[in-house]
């Protein structure tokens, strides 16, 4: 059929010599057949010795070939030039230039009628180096380069074309590089380990791509590795997902770098390694905080059977802050280590990084001692922060704390706006008990704060410290009677403090004049603004001449409650209960907790004695002439009976009631905006909306409805949709 | 236009079929908008036809009627008194459901008080002019009321308006909420639907002991709408509740006392 093919082409050039008459053109086409014929027959006679393999035997022949053919084509150089090309354009037939002709016929008479044994030697080579045996790669490499060359023909230009080397060599070589890898690994995962395995893995990868830039076409290399990735990687997720386990607990990061980076080759397979790798720290970061509730527990029953005397640092059933955020920290900075180091920051895994860290920060053990109660982290965060700030922390404690550590968790943090109610009441009373270690860390930590959060949220802490600076002026002006009075101008909205109509104190006259003084300064300065005196706030200090004759007077450290009955005492030396209490005037219970500490503390003397008579009308109170201490300064104010739950109740409280404040204000905002809206549409946007402060339950949120429906702000229509009420 | 609709416009209004089919369509066939409607365009005509009628027979007997229940300080209403003595008169008992018909029939503003001219024209509507005959006509009332969605509802919604005491009152008591629920799903609608009392039992306990919070309009009218979607199709395990969708959160959190109670599965 080939031959009955170059006899057309003959007889066609020699009909167009009648129309064309020229002498040479008849010359050239009878050259052309005469030549076409002669490579025939050159192809055809080419033998194999019988020792030889086809393959070699082929590409010896070919290299000849190809160099005789350059040559050839040089000699007809004016044929290809003059005839071939006018030939070419005038009848767009099959006349080829010489070289091209040559590489024709090579393909019929040579290539067309091996192909399959030579592309299955080659593949065969091909499998002899995969199994490591030494192989001529020359052999592979020009028997290939051959299939380019011959695809020459189709598009009748010199431009290479691949049809040949894809349709006769690709698509086999692919399916049988996949088959050889799915038997390969399918064997080796029998008897290695998942870990040898990756690492056999690797070396696949690198020699096949190796052997692809050698003498593959570019056109195979993106094919071969989906191959590759499917057969090696795809097929075997399952049996690397089930080691990643033992390879984190094992902390094998070279191990997990390996099987990350194979993995990381097909994407699918990250989510499910990543899902593991989440679980596995949720369930690692329970762990580590169970074991320390449990240290602590253990330790607050052997304290307190011994007598426990350390009991000041934190309230009973709390773990010390520090134990507990440094556990916090410790476990996110060992994850975040492997995510540096194994995973090279990949998004999916710092995503599932950051989901545990949330889950666990705020769902764990210590957090949420029952299941309904407000999540603690914030509270212990805030208090972490606050034994850093302290002055009057002791150094060796706070040494290995600082802002940084406090900024890893403050993001994983959901309910930022009870962090931020908890950390304002400690710097509260960080700032009216000149209690703060440095101005510079302080900001440092609210600097911080703004730029995780927002301007909005440290604005009430700023304004403190604004107040702080505004009082310290004020004092300016006070005059000389009243040095060492450092009264604080605090706006009530900011500031933690509540006013206490229980903690009306009576003023000492002595004492009258200095704050008169500054109440007409304020209210000069600021006319309209209402000053109260926040009496259960703030400290005296009091010199006591008690000592005997020729010591040093003492230094009491006093509340202003216990200021006032001091300063009375200077000028009678028996009070009788009521008498007293007439002379304080704050509520009995409060004058009870303050007056005690002087009568457990020996400064008074009650009688009768006894403290089923302490607030008895007549039981008696007289000052000692001469007070015994071993120390010269005596705090009175530390023992003075607070109750912590009470405070820790109204946190709570105030933070509740500023949620459902906020959610009414979203909702009212996002009705006012849009007007009618879909009931899930309303819930989504108001969780959406409060997520920068904490986390709505959609429970909240329908309350925050159901209290507006009420109020008529907005009303139902259809059933599932409000309406905004102008 | 649906028939059950134009049957209640004209039981409740007393129009003319053809007056109903006129308002319904109108609003778009909301039966509740049709009437508002219908009492806003013809309350004045009404007047004028009850002062101009004032002397036929009927309206004579029934005015004379009346005026053995009036309020002695004002004759233009009756007392707590005169209605428990109507009530009385005609056999009824205050704590019937009867009784709640009636006072939704002559369109009782709060407890106990309606108006002459309510009294009048409802009852010359219903060409009654003698006591014998209203008590059936209410008991005949009622069980149509009770027997037809729409119609149950007017007189659900009437309800809570007719127990508000004060303008600007924005929550019924929870307690007296209850016993409305008793009387009109409990006692009432629901009778005799074994599965879905023991919820609206458990829903009243709930409240009683649980909730112990005053009741919104806005909750009163989306439980009827609860029972209908939720409870009535399925009692047992109520499939179709999803905590997603709008529900009050009062009703979410029966739900959720239901659960934790293992009151249901």
């Amino acid at each position: 059929m080939l031959g009955s093919r170059q006899q057309d082409t003959g007889s066609r050039i020699s009909g167009g010599n009648k129309a064309v008459e020229s002498a040479y053109l008849l010359n050239g086409g009878e050259m052309y057949v005469c030549l076409s014929q002669y490579l025939r027959h050159f192809v055809e006679k080419l033998t194999q010795k019988p020792d030889e393999q086809f393959l070699e035997f082929y590409v010896k022949k070919w290299s000849r070939y190809t160099i005789g053919v350059g040559y050839l084509n040089n000699v007809f150089d004016y044929m290809n030039r003059y005839w071939v090309q006018k030939e070419r354009n005038d009848t767009q037939n099959k006349i080829y230039e010489v070289n091209t002709l040559a590489l024709v016929q090579w393909k019929y008479y040579m290539f067309d009628t091996h192909s399959t044994i030579l592309i299955q030697e080659i593949l065969k080579e091909i499998e002899k180096q995969r199994n490591n045996e030494v192989v001529d790669t020359y052999l592979i490499s020009a028997a290939i380069k051959s299939l380019v060359h011959l695809g020459v023909e189709q598009n009748e230009t010199k431009k290479p074309n691949l049809h040949v080397y894809v349709n006769m060599f690709e698509q086999v070589f692919l399916s049988k590089t996949k088959d050889y890898y799915m038997r390969e690994s399918q064997n080796f995962l029998s008897q290695y380990t998942v870990v040898d395995y990756l690492r056999k893995c690797e070396t696949r990868f690198a020699e096949e791509i190796s052997r692809s830039n050698n003498y593959l076409e570019d056109h195979t290399k993106k094919l071969l590795v989906d191959v590759l990735n499917e057969a090696l990687i795809e097929d075997h997720a399952a049996e690397m997902y089930s080691q990643f386990i033992p390879l984190l607990e094992r902390n094998e990061i070279e191990h997990i770098l390996r099987m990350y980076k194979l993995l990381s080759r097909v994407k699918s397979t990250l989510p499910p390694l990543a899902l593991q790798f989440e679980d596995y720290l949720k369930s690692q970061a329970l762990q580590a905080l169970e074991n320390i509730k449990k240290a602590e527990q253990e330790a607050a029953n052997s304290t307190t059977t011994t007598g426990g005397t350390s009991s000041r640092k934190a309230p009973t059933g709390m773990v010390p802050p520090k134990v507990y955020i440094h556990t916090l920290i410790e476990i996110y900075v060992h994850f975040n280590d492997i995510l540096n180091r194994a995973f090279n920051k990949d998004p999916v895994f710092v995503k599932a990084l950051d989901n545990a860290c949330r889950y666990f920060v705020n769902n764990n053990p210590i957090a949420l001692p029952t299941p309904r109660s407000p999540c603690k982290t914030p509270d212990y965060l805030a208090r972490y922060a606050d034994a850093y700030l302290k002055s009057n922390s002791k150094e060796a404690e706070v040494v290995d704390m600082n802002a940084n550590n406090l900024m890893i968790i403050f993001p994983f943090l959901e309910d930022k706006d009870a962090f931020e109610e908890h950390y304002r009441r400690l710097l509260a009373k960080r700032l009216i008990n000149s209690n703060c270690k440095s101005e510079e860390a302080e900001e440092q930590i609210i600097q911080k704060l703004q730029t995780a959060n927002s301007l909005e949220y440290t604005s009430k802490m700023t304004k403190m410290f604004s107040d702080m600076k505004a009082s310290a002026e004020l004092k300016y002006y006070n005059g000389d009677d009243f040095k060492e009075f450092t009264p604080l101008i605090l706006a009530q909205s900011m500031w933690p403090f509540k006013h206490v109509p229980d903690y009306s104190l009576k003023l000492a006259p002595e004492l009258q004049e200095g704050f008169l003084n500054i109440e007409s300064v304020y209210q000069n300065r600021h006319t309209g603004r209402e000053l109260k005196w926040l009496w259960n706030h703030g400290r005296a200090e009091v010199k006591a001449n008690l000592s005997r004759k020729g010591k040093a007077p003492f230094i009491f450290t006093v509340s202003n409650v216990q200021l006032m009955i001091l300063l009375a005492f200077n000028k009678k030396k028996t009070y009788t209960y009521d008498q007293l209490r007439d002379i304080i005037g704050v509520a009995p219970y409060i004058f009870d907790a303050h007056l005690t500490p002087f009568i457990k503390g020996k400064l008074l003397e009650q009688k009768p004695i006894g403290s089923e008579n302490l607030n008895a009308p007549d039981t008696t109170y007289t000052i000692v002439d001469e007070y015994k201490s071993k120390k010269a300064r005596v705090n009175f104010v530390s023992s003075i009976k607070t109750e912590q739950r009470v405070e820790e109740e109204e946190t709570n409280k105030v933070i509740d009631e500023a949620r459902k404040d906020y959610l009414s204000a979203s909702i009212v905002r996002t009705m006012k905006a849009r007007k009618q809206m879909k009931h899930k549409d309303l819930i989504n946007e108001v969780i959406q909306q409060s997520v920068s402060r904490f986390r709505a339950k959609i429970s909240d949120v329908k309350h925050a409805i159901d209290y507006l429906i009420e109020k008529e702000y907005i009303k139902r229509i259809n059933n599932d949709a409000y309406e905004y009420l102008a | 236009m649906k028939k059950t609709s134009v049957l209640s416009f004209v039981s409740v209004t007393g129009a003319r079929k053809s007056t109903a089919e006129r308002y319904l369509r109108d609003s778009g066939n909301n039966l509740q908008r049709a009437i508002n409607q219908y009492y806003m365009e013809n309350s004045n005509q009404q007047e004028e036809n009850n002062s101009i009628n004032i002397n036929d027979e009927t309206s004579r007997t029934l005015n004379s009627l009346f005026n053995k229940y009036m309020d002695p300080t004002d004759n233009t209403i009756t007392d707590i008194d005169g209605t428990i003595k109507y009530l009385e008169d005609m056999k009824i008992a205050p704590d019937e459901l009867d009784s709640l018909t009636l006072l939704y029939f002559l369109k009782s503003k709060s407890m106990g008080i309606f108006l002459r001219q309510e009294f009048v024209s409802a009852w010359r509507k219903a060409s009654i002019s003698s006591i014998e005959s209203m008590a059936p006509y209410i008991r005949l009332m009622t069980s149509g009321l009770l027997s037809r969605d729409p119609e149950f509802d007017l007189l659900y919604k009437f309800t809570y308006g007719f127990l508000l005491e004060q303008d600007g009152q924005k929550l019924l008591p929870y307690d007296l909420c209850i016993d409305y629920w008793r009387l009109l799903l409990i006692e009432g609608k629901y009778k005799g639907n074994a599965s879905l009392v023991k919820r609206l039992d458990q829903w009243c306990v709930f409240i009683e002991t649980e909730q112990q919070r005053g009741i919104s309009r806005d909750t009163w009218d989306m439980f009827i709408l609860f029972i209908r979607e939720i409870i009535l199709p399925d009692p047992e395990e109520m499939k179709e509740y999803d905590d997603m969708a709008a529900w009050p959160s009062v009703i979410d959190e029966y739900i959720q006392y239901l659960r934790e109670n293992k009151l249901m599965v």
